[in-house]
């Protein structure tokens, strides 16, 4: 006989057999299973969000070597770290939007807007404007 | 409510797809830095790109392994392994650029 009523997390998944301990519990601790394809399209978007910021990435790290190796001035340089903190960032956001999105997904709420893409837009533009100044300031000094 | 037993549209192989992509991706990105960090000198800095080009090998492996059935598993913790090399290789490739501005 059991002294206390032992407390079982709720199985969404219905099997009655072990009950649901997937992690983060902020998100599976709640509502209910969705259809498995929403939830599978949710991780391919937050992959998606991850290959983003790994472009990101990538561009600041080719920056970086295209400066070393033709010794441009450290502008350069600074953009390429502009670049790889943006791309982290972007990442990061990846997570905590595929977070947001699972739960909402579970508590049959409205899906939240992607919060990282002003941001993005922003990253991609001022990265874009420090290059071109920086071509443009290049290209008069020669004349 | 778990869904067809066979999706017509195709979503776990795109999902696994998508994993494949991403990856492989993170890999390539992790020897380009790898190389640049050789070819700057910072031999310190090679060591940690390669520790994560092994990491997103281990991802796309992995990944592979948990895509053989068509129910959703555990996507949360791969999800922050692959978030996780790319901010390695996000941190490598700042320190490539510090390292140029701060000699």
């Amino acid at each position: 006989m059991l002294a206390a009523v032992e407390q079982t997390p709720p199985d969404p998944r219905g099997q009655g057999r072990t009950p649901d301990t997937r992690r983060p519990r902020a998100v599976y601790g709640v509502g209910t299973e969705p259809d498995v394809r929403f939830s599978l399209a949710n991780e391919r978007t937050a992959l998606a969000w991850v290959r983003t910021g790994l472009a990101l990435v990538a561009g600041g790290v080719a920056l970086s070597t295209v400066a070393s190796v033709a010794g441009l001035p450290v502008l350069i340089d600074v953009v390429a770290m502009i670049a790889c903190a943006a791309g982290g960032l972007i990442a990061l956001s990846a997570l905590a939007s595929w977070r947001r999105v699972e739960r909402a997904l579970r508590l049959d709420q409205p899906l939240p807007p992607p919060r990282a893409l002003p941001f993005l837009a922003v990253g991609v533009c001022l990265v874009g404007l420090l290059l071109a100044g920086y071509a443009v300031h290049d290209a008069v000094s020669r004349m | 409510m778990t869904g067809p037993a066979r999706d017509p549209g195709l979503q776990p192989e795109r999902t696994a797809l998508a994993w494949q992509r991403t990856g492989l991706a993170a890999a390539g990105v992790c020897l380009l830095a790898g190389l640049t960090a050789v070819r700057v000198g910072s031999p310190a800095v090679a060591v940690g790109a390669a520790a994560l080009i092994i990491a997103a090998v281990v991802v796309v492996v992995g990944q592979s392994s948990r895509r053989s059935r068509t129910e959703v598993a555990e996507a949360w913790p791969w999800l922050r392994r692959v978030a996780s090399v790319v901010v390695g290789v996000a941190a490598v490739g700042f320190a490539l650029a510090v390292h140029r501005v701060l000699p």
